[in-house]
């Protein structure tokens, strides 16, 4: 029996030789490769966004023929399961294995948090392509980890400012899921809407997922405010806006939506009733400028399907990579790579131009969008375009970080008991009616 | 056994012994960094399989919260060193003792109930830490989780370094391990076993089976909550989902591929289902297939997980040896030990 014990330790230990041999096996021989990693949540609930940003990094690479600077690109695509501790240990491998020189990716903020959290250790450069807590390019940010893509409020705190100026709209019934990107959706809003003049946005939270939603839609007063915003997004969002528009709530207040309740992929499944709905966001998939239209077509011919946001922000965030290694005397240099991801300047992107501000975090359009029919199919077309909004909104980066993070009940709901000094700011927005899709 | 053979055979143990002790503590030196990695993550594992492998293998108590443990000492060592900012060993000896009370309490009530009743009711225990995790956002952060936990530097050397990590946590998980294995051999385990055969004969023969259960279920909580603060000092991250449903039934079918209550069994399942991730994900992303196609394949074909297979494959092979060599059997056939 003793023997048996010592035997089963030297069979693990050496599981742990065969297992040390197996990397070799694996590992690309050359050494001048450039070499991308990707965590993307490819099976499990989330997989459609981990399937698009397979799809944006590879037309991406395509176009590039896989080369950048002469040197061959490869490309190493990691499952997350969206979850942090699985994202982690995929980073782990990517940068101890496969030695990828920058990591693109993580879509939940979860993840993108526990992503940042190793980074900020291993010191490898990431590029945050669908990861959304503002405290990754703001708080917490560090040197190494870049965004292309966007913080929870930053589309949300012009949409709040336009809804109270343009719309007219004084008291906003907000419910939403209950977890950090809603509530820093929420928190962008209201800051928005009440420097613009409003009065109140109550805010009602529930759990993800909820399927059924009459005894929320019971309890909204039927008179008193001007509109409701529904704060959720993907399968939530599609029951909650079929149910808005089945319990009659559209004759009652028209419906507003956070940045993904209509998204293009989840509008198929909602009441042709909801067109009409709006809501805002820095892409917009029928915009006719023609870098988007070019990225599109180029889009729908390799995969067959129009790109939704994930997909060009990944496609984004590898074409500023290749190009920042472009500008570079060699690529192994990772102070000089860094360097070079947080000068991006990015005129030609298909959701419009953006550069990065100071803390790595995207300038660029918000599209205030309006879910129409055109031949039976729903789509979000742009009414209106802001130019160069930041994750800051109006307000001074100082100023604004010194605010706690937005929660389930902070910022205040009633516009009243905001501090004095967030609503005194001068204000930056300029807004475009958009024609013909541009 | 004869006394001839005891001498070398003793040798033979100690070479044994000595060599796996080596090659194991050597790993740091020349196992590639992620492999290291993933060293490190099947001793954790292991701990946390361990625990409920001892469980439902000597006692019958198939214990769903045993992942709910885990995450709760995790959780409880993040919030006290990066909330409350409490200095190096105070939140790790409290969230070690806040696991424990918490087990206290899930044991009290859970260990009145047996087979089918038990698993439903531990599983709901854990799932109600899990609704915690992901509810009680002003504590637990909620969806997101905690990031930023890392493990001490002391005295000038950095636990942060994988490999001195490694090496306490190598410690930890043999003695985890040895405690496990001396209580399957004491008094303690044999009467845990009856009571997982027959409780009503236990308590018959004056035994206090609820006394029994609870120091057993006490005991499993060790290894699942010092797993919990390896894991959390070593990933730097907390979230809901470590506690959720699918890690729990992660967990369970390690241990019934490993063979419930073998515990190095249990070791070898933690090792293939981390391969499966690390190996299988190089080509494909269907590895869950995978994973389950071949738990199917063992379920028909070995029951008693990969150890049970190995050991009926001796037993037959020994049989056919001495039935060959015509020679009567000195002893009985080997029984199926405890571990």
């Amino acid at each position: 029996m003793r023997r048996s014990i010592a035997l089963r330790f030297l069979a693990l230990a050496l599981a742990g030789l065969v297992l040390g041999g197996l990397p070799a096996l694996a590992q690309s021989s050359e050494s001048e490769t450039f070499r991308i990693g990707l965590i993307a949540p490819t099976t499990g609930p989330f997989a459609a966004f981990g399937q698009m940003q397979t799809e944006g990094s590879v037309l991406a690479l395509e176009q590039f023929e896989y080369t950048v600077k002469g040197h061959r690109v490869v490309f190493f695509i990691e499952d997350t399961r969206l979850n942090g501790e699985i994202a982690v240990d995929k980073s782990r491998k990517l940068d101890e294995e496969d030695r990828v020189h920058v990591i693109v990716g993580p879509t939940s903020g979860g993840v993108g948090l526990s992503v940042l959290d190793w980074a900020r250790d291993s010191g490898v450069p990431v590029v945050m392509s669908y990861s959304a807590p503002e405290d990754i390019t703001m708080r917490l940010a560090v040197e190494n980890v870049v965004r292309n893509s966007w913080t929870g409020a930053q589309p949300m705190d012009p949409f709040g400012y336009w809804v109270a100026s343009e719309l007219g709209y004084k008291r906003i019934y907000m419910i939403g899921e209950d977890y950090s990107y809603p509530y820093n959706q929420a928190g962008g809003f209201k800051r928005g809407f009440c420097r613009a003049g409003g009065e109140v946005v109550t805010t009602i939270w529930h759990p993800v997922p909820t399927e059924d939603y009459s005894s929320f839609l019971a309890r909204i007063p039927r008179t008193g405010y001007d509109a409701v915003l529904y704060n959720g997004a993907g399968s939530d969002a599609v029951a909650f806006v079929n149910q808005y528009i089945e319990f009659g709530m559209l004759d009652v207040y028209p419906l507003l939506g956070q940045s993904n309740t209509f998204e293009q992929g989840d509008l198929p499944a909602m009441l042709h009733e909801a067109a009409g709905g709006i809501s805002a966001m820095q892409y917009v998939e029928t915009l006719q400028t023609p870098e988007f239209v070019a990225f599109r077509d180029a889009y729908v011919e390799r995969w067959g399907r129009t790109p939704a946001a994930a997909a060009e922000h990944t496609y984004t965030a590898i074409v500023m990579i290749l190009r920042a290694v472009e500008t570079l005397e060699d690529f192994n240099d990772r102070d000089a790579l860094i360097a070079a991801l947080r000068a991006t300047d990015y005129p030609d992107a298909p959701r419009g131009g953006f550069y990065l501000d100071e803390y790595a975090n995207p300038v660029h359009n918000i599209y205030i969008r309006e879910v129409r029919e055109v031949d039976g199919k729903l789509m979000n077309f742009g009414i209106v375009r802001v130019p160069e909004v930041s994750q800051f909104g109006p307000y001074d980066p100082a100023l604004y970080m010194a605010q706690p993070v937005d929660a389930r009940n902070y910022p205040p709901d009633a516009c009243a008991d905001f501090p004095p000094e967030m609503l005194d700011v001068e204000e930056v927005y300029e807004f475009i009616p958009m024609a013909d899709g541009r | 056994m004869t006394a001839r053979s005891s001498l070398p055979r003793t040798l033979l143990t100690v070479a044994l012994v000595a060599v796996a002790g080596v090659v194991l503590l050597s790993f740091p030196s020349w196992l590639p960094p992620y492999y290291l990695t993933t060293v490190i993550r099947i001793l954790f594992y292991s701990m946390l399989a361990m625990s409920l492998s001892f469980l439902a293998g000597q006692g019958g108590m198939v214990s769903l919260t045993q992942t709910g443990l885990f995450g709760f000492a995790a959780y409880a060592l993040a919030i006290l060193s990066l909330h409350y900012k409490l200095p190096f060993p105070y939140p790790l000896l409290i969230a070690l003792a806040g696991t424990l009370v918490v087990a206290l309490a899930f044991g009290l009530i859970s260990i009145r109930t047996y087979g089918t009743y038990f698993l439903i009711l531990t599983l709901a225990l854990g799932q109600i830490l899990w609704a915690i995790a992901q509810q009680w956002t002003s504590v637990t952060e909620g969806f997101d989780g905690i990031q930023g936990t890392r493990a001490p530097i002391l005295g000038g050397i950095s636990f942060q370094e994988p490999a001195n990590f490694y090496w306490v946590l190598l410690v930890v998980f043999l003695a985890c391990f040895f405690l496990l294995r001396a209580v399957v051999r004491s008094p303690l385990g044999l009467a845990l076993r009856g009571t997982r055969d027959s409780h009503v004969r236990m308590s018959a023969l004056g035994f206090s089976v609820a006394r029994i259960r609870l120091t057993a279920f006490m005991i499993a909580a060790v290894p699942a909550a010092l797993a919990g603060t390896f894991f959390v000092q070593f990933t730097g991250i907390i979230t809901p989902v470590t506690l959720d449903l699918e890690r729990t039934v992660w967990i369970l079918l390690i241990v019934i591929l490993g063979g419930v209550g073998n515990l190095g069994g249990t070791v070898i399942g933690v090792f293939i289902a981390l391969m499966f991730e690390v190996v299988v994900t190089r080509f494909t992303d269907r590895y869950l297939t995978a994973m389950g196609i071949t738990f199917l394949l063992l379920v028909l074909f070995a029951p008693n997980g990969i150890t049970g297979a190995i050991e009926g494959l001796k037993r037959r092979f020994d049989r056919r040896r001495r039935g060959a060599s015509e020679v009567a059997p000195t002893a009985g056939p080997p029984g199926r030990g405890p571990s």
